[in-house]
């Protein structure tokens, strides 16, 4: 007992003394800050914060690998110059995918074709590389949706999910709209994560206070109803892939990102850079055919209806016509907006 | 796009309920009825005609009746919607937007809103896909705005263009500004946008929610019988009784070439921003204030237009100095400052050598360094010794006979440091000083990310500051207690010992003396290890004495200058402007000193150090552990115990 109690006078008196050479620490830096800090200030001109100069003159490459872009993105955000309009939220950043992270390609890969390449990008931001550049074994390809955060295998996104219920069980809801209210309410807030959209934020909380099947609630949904299909551009913390087991894409994505790396570590005229490089390449379609495999082929090359999507969603991804459109372009043709709706001198 | 359009719906037949979204629907076919009555029928019908027009009018009804598809008539969101519709540029490391976001026109974000994408970009080259943009858009053309009442307005920003060729930020200096820049604008596109970008309505802090509220009050008359699209006039009217930006967003955009180097070099222009940042507007700016001055209150004059911004040389210039008192005493400033108002620094720039407030900085920054540093170091050096165990060869024993006192209630009377009036007072300072600090530093700190977030849980700058004055009359009404203390004591020994005041004070526990000097040499040598003991200190050691001063002359110093910023329009009908700025400096020089002794060196010797752990007794019950009294305190222990023994003491501690 009392070995005990002096070993445990030891430690106090050691940590005593430990306390106070680190208290001795402290004081020093303080006083190295405030001198600092004082010198800076008389002689040197204030500091502006960052939030103040983050203006978006250019965006580059890099703007591309982030989730947010400082100064363009976020509450003080402002357009970038000579874009004009403003972005709100930044486009979805895949952190998995190896044929960007190893830094082979950029986010937004597709450069040469000057008729389509921002189309193409576009669906770079929702789909996975593979889902246009692996060669199609049969169709409709097996796809699903696999995490941004952890490139597994997950659920449709919650704003699938709730287009798909509010469209198809719009009866059901309205006969019975307690049973229905915390599924909404679910996949609503997976869709705030995701989003951060102010106004769905805010239609949460109405959903939130309000009674099933009351007027205002059913007021509120309506309006979420209207609401959803314009955040259906990517905005879903999720991709779609093609994949039999659950841990393809990021199986797929760590062994790209490693063969990758090992391609640019490479001198450029080293055999060892063309051998990674067909050997990754090989096993790709390069290009793909046609905008219509998805938007417009029957039967579609995705089954957008299996993916989660609800069936007039789907209806309208089959059948495109912007694609078939797109795909004219592709092919040399140009294309004019049409004139019905517009005045023309 | 209306949920309820295929029978069944969610909404309540009261049609009342209606909202934005389905205000700017209405909005929508009111522009389609205009657009289709004014279709030209002098189209040549031939087959690729026909084909074409055919295929493409599919797309658009289809684009249209898409539920993913956003309220613009042309249908150019179909695509432009996605943020992903873009394109990097490898040679010139670029991204190429093509991004619209589509809840600006189906939430009537803005006033460009009403417009459709053709008011604005060229309809030969953007009517073709791949569109062939040649050239940028212009914002002097005019465009077409549908009105409430379905009619089209026609408006120009054209009168713009003549207002800023007499102003400062002429087509040349807008030029100049973006070469500097690193040309973020490309060949030929508007120079607007260096300081414009998408207009939104300036909503302040209000959250949907908070902005819902009013417009569902407009939609109760509102309704289909009486159709406005409220959303949008509803922000139109509240948005243009203020300030289109915000402060901060006011000092971005201006930020981008008043504090860019290049610039500055190439004008041999001051940096314009950095100096507003050092003044007290500049500061509260930054902590979210809307109320305080930014650059457009002072250098664009009451009904001026922002766009004939002229030079302080001019004399038609709101900050020309025949002009500049006025601006300040404009209604909405201070309306009831005296014309030396014009005299304080909007923006100081102590770095470029600003006569006597460079001075003053210069003369503080000597103060703390050559006073706190020391009294930093003798900290230091107390926490070295527990560190390396070097202890008096008395301490131990000494603390035994306190202990031993401070058994015995004679013994604890004797022993008592600071009796319950001086304990008040101590408190009173406490809680006064910790509210000033919390509510002022975030001011001297306004860059700094933890100031914002202060400022932001107390409930803003305003709040800040009125619990600021209220915690500075708190600390001038301890003071006067504390003086109405000092008298009494005075008073009474006047009474009992017949002694003077001066003498009084001077024999004060408190007092510095020249033992005090000797003291002080003794414990410096004691701690650089010169000594094997410490100096046989009494009741208040020169250390604390010396915090005590430092508390007089503070609160003195701080209250006199606080005042005078308080009431600043008194202040600048007697006094020169540049009292203020001085005040403002002292103020806060004053205050990071008082910050640095309190927080830091009496905060370490009254809780943080291990000789007291967890924290010293004395301001609770009046008396110090035995280990801080043999330690700090001996002579007071030996004269304690020598009255002890000697049947002494034992009445009310005074002084």
């Amino acid at each position: 007992m009392d070995k005990a109690r002096s070993a445990m006078g030891a430690i106090g008196r050691v940590g005593k003394r430990l306390y106070a050479f680190i208290l001795v620490l402290v004081l020093l830096y303080v006083f190295y800050l405030t001198v600092a800090y004082l010198v800076m200030m008389v002689f040197y001109p204030s500091p502006v914060p960052a939030r103040l100069l983050e203006w978006p003159g250019h965006l580059d490459a890099s703007s591309l690998r982030k989730a947010d872009v400082p100064g363009v993105t976020g509450p003080a955000a402002r357009a970038p110059f000579a874009h004009y309009h403003q972005v709100g939220q930044w486009m979805q950043f895949d952190p998995i995918n190896g044929c960007t992270i190893s830094g082979c390609h950029e986010p937004l890969p597709h450069t040469r074709s000057a008729n389509v390449r921002a189309f193409a990008n576009l669906h770079a931001t929702f789909l996975t590389c593979q889902m246009c550049h692996e060669p199609v074994k049969a169709r409709p390809v097996k796809a699903g949706w696999v995490s941004t955060q952890t490139g597994l295998a997950t659920d449709a996104p919650g704003l699938v999910q709730l287009m798909r219920l509010l469209e198809t069980e719009r009866e059901p809801i309205a006969r019975n709209p307690a049973a229905y209210h915390e599924q909404i309410l679910s996949l609503l807030a997976q869709i705030v994560t995701v989003s951060k959209d102010p106004l769905l934020q805010y239609l949460q909380i109405e959903i939130t206070t309000t009674v099933p099947g009351s007027p205002v609630w059913r007021d509120v949904l309506a309006r979420l109803t209207d609401e959803l299909p314009l955040h259906a551009r990517g905005e879903y913390g999720a991709k779609i892939a093609h994949f039999e087991a659950p841990d393809d894409y990021l199986r797929v994505s760590q062994h790209l990102r490693e063969t990758g790396r090992t391609f640019l570590a490479a001198a450029p005229e080293a055999p060892e850079r063309k051998r990674v490089q067909d050997q990754i390449h090989s096993q790709m379609q390069l290009s793909l055919d046609r905008c219509t495999a998805c938007h417009g082929d029957s039967p579609p090359l995705v089954d957008f209806t299996a993916l989660g999507y609800s069936p007039k969603r789907a209806a309208f991804l089959t059948s495109m016509p912007t694609a078939r459109q797109v795909q004219s372009i592709r092919e040399g043709r140009q294309f004019y907006l049409p004139s019905i709706t517009e005045e023309r001198r | 796009m209306d949920s309820s359009l295929d029978g069944l719906s969610w909404r309540r037949p009261d049609a009342t309920l209606g909202t934005n979204m389905h205000r700017m629907s209405q909005d929508t076919q009111e522009m389609k009825t205009i657009s289709r009555q004014r279709l030209a029928p002098h189209y040549r019908l031939t087959a690729a005609w026909f084909v074409r027009h055919v295929l493409a009018a599919a797309v658009v009804v289809l684009a249209v009746a898409c539920p993913a598809a956003a309220e613009d008539p042309e249908g150019c969101l179909t695509c432009h919607r996605y943020q992903g519709l873009a394109r990097l540029d490898p040679r010139e490391n670029q991204v190429h937007l093509y991004y619209v976001d589509p809840s600006y026109y189906d939430r009537a974000l803005g006033p460009h809103a009403r417009l459709r994408c053709t008011q604005c970009h060229e309809r030969s080259e953007v009517e073709v896909i791949p569109h062939k943009a040649v050239n940028p858009v212009n914002c002097t053309r005019a465009c077409h705005v549908i009105g409430a009442e379905g009619m089209e307005i026609q408006f120009s920003h054209s009168g713009i263009e003549g207002m800023l060729q007499g102003s400062v930020h002429d087509a040349k200096a807008l030029q100049t500004s973006n070469e500097l820049l690193g040309k973020p604008l490309r060949e030929g596109q508007s120079s607007c946008l260096l300081c414009h970008d998408e207009p939104r309505f300036h909503r302040g802090t209000e959250t949907w929610a908070q902005q819902a509220a009013p417009i569902r009050r407009c939609n109760v008359c509102h309704t289909e019988a009486l159709p406005v699209n409220t959303a949008y006039f509803y922000w139109h009217v509240f948005a243009r009784s203020r300030p289109a930006r915000g402060n901060i967003d006011t000092v971005r955009v201006c930020a981008v070439c008043h504090h860019n180097q290049a610039i500055l070099q190439q004008t041999k222009m001051s940096d314009a921003v950095s100096s507003y940042l050092f003044s007290f507007h500049g500061k509260a700016m930054l902590l979210g204030s809307e109320e305080t001055a930014s650059c457009l209150n002072c250098h664009v004059g009451e009904m001026q237009n922002v766009h004939v911004m002229k030079s302080a040389q001019d004399p038609n210039s709101p900050t020309s100095p025949m002009q500049v008192a006025d601006t300040c005493r404009s209604p909405a400033c201070h309306p009831l400052a005296g014309a030396e108002m014009s005299q304080a620094a909007v923006h100081l720039e102590l770095a470029r050598g600003f006569g006597i407030e460079w001075l003053v900085a210069v003369v503080f920054i000597g103060m703390i360094v050559f006073t706190f540093g020391p009294s930093l170091m003798l900290s230091a050096l107390e926490m070295l010794h527990i560190g390396i165990g070097r202890e008096d060869p008395h301490t131990h024993e000494r603390a035994k006979v306190a202990a031993e006192l401070l058994e015995h209630r004679r013994g604890r009377r004797l022993l008592e440091r600071f009796n319950l009036h001086q304990r008040l007072q101590h408190w009173t300072l406490v809680v006064a000083f910790a509210t000033l600090v919390v509510t002022g530093f975030p001011l001297k700190f306004a860059d700094r990310d933890w100031a914002a977030w202060t400022i932001w849980h107390i409930g803003g700058v305003d709040v800040a500051r009125h619990v600021h004055r209220v915690a500075g009359v708190m600390l001038i009404l301890g003071f006067v207690y504390h003086m109405g203390y000092v008298g009494s004591l005075i008073i009474r020994k006047k009474r009992r010992e017949g002694t003077g005041p001066i003498q009084t004070i001077f024999r004060m526990p408190l007092a510095v003396s020249p033992s005090d000097m000797k003291e002080m040499l003794h414990l410096i040598l004691y701690l650089v290890g010169l000594r094997k003991t410490r100096p046989l200190q009494g009741r208040f050691s020169m250390p604390e004495k010396f915090e005590y001063f430092g508390v007089f002359w503070g609160t003195l110093l701080l209250g006199l200058t606080g005042m005078l910023m308080w009431h600043s329009d008194w202040t600048t009908r007697y006094m020169s402007g540049r009292v203020l700025t001085l005040a403002y400096l002292i103020h806060g020089f004053e205050a990071f000193l008082a910050l640095l002794h309190v927080g830091v060196v009496h905060m370490v010797s009254v809780i943080f150090s291990p000789a007291v752990a967890p924290v010293s007794p004395a301001m609770f019950n009046g008396l110090s552990g035995p280990e801080e009294l043999a330690e700090a305190h001996p002579a007071w222990v030996e004269e304690a115990k020598r009255k002890f023994d000697a049947g002494q003491g034992g009445e009310a501690n005074h002084g």
